[in-house]
């Protein structure tokens, strides 16, 4: 398979180098989209044009050079930002929604989520809640958290 | 459905005045016929008849045997919290009759010391028979829950071993029912209800002879309704047990007109049915306050009853015993009854009217829990119909020559759905089956997995009769992709490799690309892990199709059924599905329903169905060059159709 090389164009867009119809090399707009986000957070990267076709799978970002693996690692990062959240302070019911308040890395946070919207544990052991406009909020460790916060978690927890 | 002994000898007559085909008067009969279909529904409704109460019973009771340490245990405690709850009017005897005399009748010294004594006792007692009932909660509490779940595992596996023709005749709110209300009303009964019975009977028998030891003649008064009570209880139970089957019955109904139209709500308001079922549910409704009323009637009115009875009891006592405490104290203890004696038989009578009451309240328990148990055994006794013999052959690797010898089959033990079904397809061939609906194309398909048996002739895989192999190994080789691809709650990647279980993330992937999946997956915000199913992420028809198709890449079967595989999908990605099907067939023995014929332009050979019977086999030219063929029709049918659509 041919050498990958992937830049940043000066807009900030991703740019992967690769031959267009006439085989002349040329800069294509990309992203960098992970099969497993979760389960396999780094792996199995799907490069893909604007139009969603896949341009090259790379099973590990091992097979890249630093340059291109770093800016892979960003965007994967930017994509799959999800506010941490470090406390829970409250989980009140209100009418058919529960109300979280929560403190995250980026400050407290307050959402609503689903009755039925169960806190989804991933497969690395972390906790993904997702709110009523499909905001993701993620717990990395559960078992970390402080007693009083694990207490109002727990009832969620498998 | 119509009658069956009439179709059965009007195809008598059909033979007897030669107007039926060859093929089905030979070895005919119609008595046999009709026998035989007759004793298959008898036998149905046998396994679904509630059985005999003692048994079900007994077969509880059998759920006990894996935990006797435990079940003995809990029996000592009760036993020893019941005999130890006989002790409280003794002391109360104890009290009146020798401590709580008037002034000077004994020394003050000694009343005081025994009534440390009485009142240390009686604390003692209430403090055990609470450890004892704690010890006995928490181990029934815990062995309880652990047979409620060895049952649930029991059914839901037996379930999984039973045929399909099982589930088409069962909703699936029944079915549902069964598995988890069902066995929780058990829990309930294994837990608490045995033991109290248990418990209720000892305490009244305990307290009938306490009774009679403290005051025999008054005993009997008390104990002469009993008989009619008992009776009362048996009457009332039986009538209750009907009560409840009729109940839930109705109730079973309900859940299966919630089951079935919850789903199907786009049609239900697409067709503006609304009010249509509001009325049906209305109806069901209506049956269930029905019945629930005509239950409430029956005990509403036997408890008042009851506890009448037992309040008469009460009143002959005082009736009857207050004069010979009367006359105790003008003889000065000569004659008639002490105050104690008295009072520990009142006490003694309301212990014993506790247990009786309790029993009744165990008849409607008992009824419940007869009624749940026969329902879960139903299950659990019905016999699968389809299963591998012991001696059954393992194939390694199927090659895919499949064969129809003469294959006559009915679902029902009388219409033939196929009636002499011959033919022999070699392994990688793909086959076209075709012909208008109800011809026999998927009872054909069903036929080859297996799902059902052939009544007449036989399907052979390899050879093979389907009958002699071992049925799990045969189905593993064995691929299905249906119209209504069915994805469970799970990851997309969960449910690729469903079937196989052993795939890595390279081969989950490799099938998704083969089935042009892998691009709109990883559009997906979570990917391969995006939930999907019930609660899931929402996908279309076509996406659904590549999934299911990929998963049967990645199961790689030996024998490929595709089931209208294509028939709900828009042309573009149509196009996208005939690609990864392509993909899909290559190397393996294929049956490809499909009522687009377009859609099987890659056959081999085509098979046209009509009636049961394959009428024509060929390929597409030679199917075509026939003038009179019923595909040549079919097809210039559809030409015509497509060209007035596309004008």
């Amino acid at each position: 398979m041919e050498k990958l090389e992937i830049t940043r164009r000066a807009d900030g867009r991703l740019v992967m180098k690769s031959p267009n119809d006439k085989g002349e090399i040329i800069d294509t707009p990309v992203q960098a989209v992970g099969c497993f986000p979760w389960g396999r957070f780094g792996e199995y990267i799907s490069i893909r044009d604007d139009k969603g076709r896949e341009l090259r799978l790379l099973e590990k970002l091992d097979d890249v050079d630093a340059a291109s693996r770093s800016l892979i690692e960003e965007e994967l990062a930017l994509r799959n930002f999800v506010p941490r959240i470090t406390a829970i302070e409250s989980v009140t019911d209100e009418l058919e929604l529960f109300n979280w308040k929560v403190r995250t890395a980026a400050g407290p946070r307050t959402f609503l989520t689903n009755r039925n919207e169960h806190p989804r544990t991933m497969p690395g052991g972390a906790l993904l809640i997702k709110d009523v406009c499909n905001d993701l909020y993620v717990i990395p460790k559960p078992e970390e958290l402080d007693a009083a916060s694990y207490r109002l978690l727990w009832v969620y927890l498998d | 459905m119509g009658n069956l002994q009439f179709i059965a000898e009007q195809t008598k007559k059909r033979i007897v005045d030669k107007s039926a085909p060859a093929a089905i008067a030979e070895g005919f009969d119609p008595g046999a016929e009709y026998r035989d279909a007759m004793l298959k529904l008898v036998k149905d409704a046998k396994a679904s008849l509630a059985m005999p109460k003692m048994g079900v019973m007994l077969r509880l009771l059998g759920y006990l045997k894996p935990h006797k340490r435990q079940v003995a245990a809990a029996l000592v405690f009760s036993v020893l919290m019941t005999v130890i709850l006989m002790l409280p009017p003794q002391l109360m005897r104890i009290l009146v009759d020798s401590i709580l005399k008037p002034v000077g009748t004994t020394p003050m010294a000694l009343s005081a010391k025994w009534l440390v004594v009485i009142i240390v006792s009686l604390a003692a007692v209430y403090g055990f028979s609470e450890l004892f009932s704690f010890f006995r909660l928490r181990i029934m509490a815990f062995t309880g829950e652990k047979i409620a779940r060895a049952m649930r595992d029991d059914l839901y596996s037996h379930m999984q071993k039973l045929s399909l023709s099982f589930f088409s005749n069962r909703t699936t709110g029944s079915l549902i029912t069964r598995v988890t209300s069902d066995s929780d009303r058990l829990w309930d009964f294994i837990a608490f209800g045995m033991i109290d019975m248990l418990m209720a009977v000892i305490q009244l028998m305990g307290v009938a002879v306490a009774l009679l030891i403290q005051e025999w003649s008054l005993a009997l008064l008390v104990l002469i309704p009993v008989p009619i009570m008992v009776a009362m209880f048996y009457g009332h139970s039986r009538r209750i047990h009907m009560l409840f089957l009729r109940i839930w019955r109705k109730w079973a109904a309900l859940s299966g007109v919630l089951s079935d139209v919850i789903p199907g709500m786009r049609v239900v308001k697409a067709f503006a049915q609304e009010d249509h079922e509001v009325q049906r549910f209305h109806r069901k409704n209506e049956d269930i306050e029905h019945e629930a009323i005509a239950l409430h009637r029956v005990w509403t009115a036997f408890w008042p009853a009851v506890v009448v009875m037992m309040h008469t009891c009460t009143i002959i006592v005082w009736a009857v015993g207050a004069p010979r405490v009367m006359r105790y104290f003008a003889t000065n203890g000569a004659e008639g009854m002490p105050l104690g004696i008295f009072i520990a038989f009142t006490g003694y009578m309301w212990m014993f009217f506790g247990p009786v009451q309790q029993l009744g309240m165990m008849s409607r328990t008992i009824n419940r829990v007869t009624t749940s148990a026969s329902r879960v055994f139903e299950i659990l006794d019905t016999v699968p119909t389809i299963v591998s013999k012991p001696d059954a052959l393992h194939i390694e690797r199927i090659e895919g020559r499949v064969d129809f010898d003469s294959v006559a089959f009915s679902y029902d033990g009388v219409r033939n759905v196929l009636k002499g079904v011959t033919f022999a397809v070699k392994p990688g061939e793909m086959i076209g089956l075709v012909g208008p609906s109800g011809g026999g194309k998927t009872t054909l398909v069903n036929l080859i997995c297996r799902f059902y048996d052939v009544k007449d002739g036989s399907v052979r895989i390899d050879g093979i009769d389907v009958r002699d192999l071992d049925l799990p190994h045969m189905r593993r080789q064995i691929g299905v992709v249906l119209q209504e691809p069915y994805l469970f709650h799970g990851t997309i990647a969960e449910n690729l490799s469903y079937g196989s279980h052993n795939a890595s993330i390279k081969q989950t992937i490799e099938a998704a690309k083969a089935a042009n999946a892998h691009e709109f997956i990883c559009g997906l915000p979570d990917g391969y892990e995006t939930i999907v199913g019930e609660r899931g992420q929402t996908l279309s028809g076509g996406e659904r199709q590549r999934i299911s198709i990929a998963r049967a890449i990645l199961h790689d079967p030996r024998i490929l059924i595709l089931d209208e595989a294509t028939s709900s999908v828009d042309t573009e990605t149509e196009k996208k599905i005939q690609e990864a099907l392509h993909r899909l067939v290559a190397g393996r023995t294929t049956f490809a329903i499909a009522h687009r014929l377009s859609t099987l332009a890659s056959a081999t050979r085509l098979f046209v169905m009509e009636e049961g019977k394959l009428i024509e086999s060929g390929t597409h030219a030679e199917l075509l060059a026939k003038p009179d063929g019923v595909y040549a029709k079919l097809h210039k049918t559809q030409a015509e159709l497509h060209a007035a659509i596309a004008v």
